[in-house]
């Protein structure tokens, strides 16, 4: 017989408390390591956007990697606060330009998010002549 | 009576502090002087010296003795003063003198100082910044303002090297933004090195058909440009010898990312990134010599009004995509300075973005005539100073950006009261006109950057402008020198310079040495 921790249902009430805290120990656990508000994470195997939130939307309250994920469907990760209400992401799977802008349309169609726009490169502009 | 009028002058003169012979001849500011031109029979005789009527004549309309010192060519001579008199002063009698039948003219016989003319090895190649056709003519204005310490220049770009001809007394701590490991190439994200490891790529590493290419050093290029070390009999000058050098690294293999550009630019104007350690030492003129194709963004534009409102001046290059610059961020954002390039010849560069949206033009090189500054010789990794160290002639509208750049922290130096747009104010109305139709103000801005005048008008809105003739208006803290010659007033009107002279003394303070430059001119 398998259980997920989930769905275990203890026997006794001493189990009852060490299955509660273990649930609680490895959800703070996801909470901590997909929440906006863990450390910053530089690398992207994607594409990078920048997206800004409506004022007052509380980011290390929310699960926007999932939410984003799922509205977008393809995985977007929380890279990092830039400042205020703008926030870096990285978007894989999205594939070219044109599935990068299908994503950000989808996002900027939700009443949580003010913006969205690629994250784009800028190059320095002197030459040798 | 002679005998009396003399001493007379000389004890005004002691106790008002117009023997102050040092200052002459530092500031060029004070003489002894007058050059008289003559007229009628008196110019017949001027072959010989002043008789002895003429000269006691002249001595009584000037209400000061008067000595014959040699005789010029043009029927002029000069005359000596017994005392050392500000120009104003001089000029003043001079003006009684030329009331005089017998005078054409008068004028004072000011001293002239060559510019600064820095003693850098390889200045002689540095034609942005002192030829007349498409220089900046920053030797005048070096004359009264070569940068301020207590003003920091930021630079956006790919990070710094030590090098023998850049001072590392004049560089605050920096910090490198690159998130990425892929770009960084150093092995890291963000930290508080922003050295510059260098941004080699091989072929197809930023895209496919991408070529490969060496290390630019661009961060050092645009360093050297603004502030390279000055006046070390080595190497290239600065256009700015004093103020310091900040570097925020953000580009770096390929590029560099917007967020990261962005955060970088909030730092170094002094604002909070989360994750970054404050700045201690905000800059009050942040350089964006880099581009990419595009509207301003959002986030860029958020960016630059934020650093905007801490007191930051954006100065951005145009692009080198030959096209309009309404389609190269940031650019084209508002509230950025935006700087086209022109040339040797003070032309279009053929490379440089134009349009509506630029500000001003500077130098900026072009194929068989770049800007000479300071690079490394390493193609792929830096090789350590002093080994490593090398200069390059090269273009582009990075170049030009940071010769705006550098001017821009002149300015602040010379008057750190002005805001960001009374900056960008000046460069465009100070700006000289183009000397050719292949760029004009609507494509290339108001003009091309004179630093000269744009440091006169700095000053001249700090109330420090004088001019070459008399008077003396100051009113509330400020002190203001303006034209005023009244005939006729003598003595009455020489008390008034020298009271002028006090209370610009002791109004003014360390600014005299402002003044006293501008009044040279």
């Amino acid at each position: 017989m398998t259980h997920s921790l989930m769905s275990y249902r203890a026997s006794s009430n001493t189990e009852r408390v060490a299955y509660a805290f273990l649930r609680c120990l490895l959800f703070s656990s996801l909470w901590v390591a997909c929440a906006p508000s863990s450390p910053v994470r530089s690398d992207c195997d994607g594409q990078r956007i920048i997206v800004v939130t409506a004022p007052g939307l509380d980011t290390a309250a929310t699960e926007l990697d999932a939410v984003f994920s799922q509205e977008t469907g393809t995985p977007v990760h929380f890279m990092r606060t830039l400042f205020e209400n703008h926030h870096l992401f990285c978007v894989e799977g999205a594939g070219d330009e044109s599935g990068l802008l299908l994503v950000m349309e989808k996002l900027t169609r939700r009443s949580d998010v003010q913006s969205v726009e690629a994250d784009r490169m800028r190059k320095p502009q002197s030459r040798y002549p | 009576m002679r005998r009396l009028r003399n001493g007379l002058w000389f004890v005004v003169a002691m106790g008002l502090g117009w023997l102050d012979v040092a200052t002459a001849v530092a500031g060029s500011s004070h003489t002894n002087r007058i050059i008289v031109t003559l007229q009628g029979p008196s110019a017949a005789a001027s072959e010989s010296a002043l008789d002895a009527r003429d000269l006691e004549r002249l001595e009584a309309r000037a209400g000061i003795a008067l000595r014959v010192l040699r005789v010029m060519a043009g029927n002029a001579q000069v005359l000596e003063l017994p005392v050392w008199l500000p120009e104003a002063a001089a000029a003043a009698i001079a003006e009684q003198l030329a009331g005089d039948p017998a005078v054409a003219g008068a004028e004072p016989d000011r001293l002239k100082q060559p510019w600064f003319v820095p003693n850098d090895s390889d200045y002689f190649r540095q034609w942005a910044l002192f030829e007349s056709a498409g220089g900046l003519r920053l030797p005048a204005a070096w004359d009264a303002e070569r940068g301020q310490p207590t003003v920091v220049v930021g630079l956006v770009d790919s990070g710094s090297l030590t090098h023998s001809d850049l001072d590392s007394a004049r560089t605050v701590p920096g910090y490198d933004f690159i998130s990425a490991l892929a770009i960084s190439n150093d092995g890291d994200g963000r930290d508080a090195d922003p050295t510059d490891p260098g941004d080699a790529v091989a072929a197809d590493e930023c895209g496919a058909g991408e070529p490969a290419e060496d290390s630019s050093w661009h961060g050092t290029q645009v360093t050297g440009v603004i502030g390279a070390a000055t006046d070390n009999s080595q190497g290239i000058a600065g256009v700015n010898h004093g103020s310091r050098l900040l570097m925020a690294r953000a580009l770096g293999k390929c590029g560099g990312f917007t967020s990261d550009i962005v955060d970088a630019m909030r730092w170094a104007a002094g604002l909070a990134v989360p994750g970054v350690p404050a700045n201690p030492n905000p800059a009050r003129v942040i350089n964006l010599s880099f581009g990419g194709p595009g509207p301003c963004s959002a986030i860029e534009q958020t960016a630059v009004n934020a650093v905007t409102a801490a007191g930051a001046v954006v100065v951005a290059a145009a692009g080198n995509e030959g096209g309009d610059v309404a389609d190269s961020s940031p650019a084209n954002c508002a509230n950025v300075i935006a700087v086209a390039a022109t040339t040797r010849s003070g032309g279009r560069a053929s490379f440089t973005n134009v349009g509506a949206a630029i500000e001003v033009s500077a130098p900026g090189g072009e194929f068989g005539d770049g800007v000479l500054t300071l690079f490394n010789d390493g193609l792929t990794s830096p090789i350590a100073s002093p080994a490593g160290d090398a200069f390059a002639f090269v273009a582009g509208t990075s170049i030009a950006a940071a010769h705006v750049s550098g001017v821009a922290a002149l300015l602040f130096s010379a008057n750190d009261q002005l805001s960001p747009a009374q900056v960008a104010d000046i460069l465009q109305t100070t700006a000289r006109p183009f000397p050719d139709s292949s760029c004009t103000t609507a494509t290339c801005g108001a003009g091309i950057v004179d630093a000269d005048a744009a440091v006169q008008s700095a000053l001249a809105a700090q109330g420090l402008a004088s001019s070459s003739s008399s008077g003396v208006d100051g009113g509330g803290g400020g002190c203001t020198l303006t034209q005023r010659s009244e005939p006729g007033l003598g003595l009455p009107l020489m008390m008034l310079f020298a009271i002028g002279n006090m209370f610009l003394r002791r109004v003014c303070g360390g600014k005299r040495a402002h003044l006293a430059k501008a009044g040279s001119k």
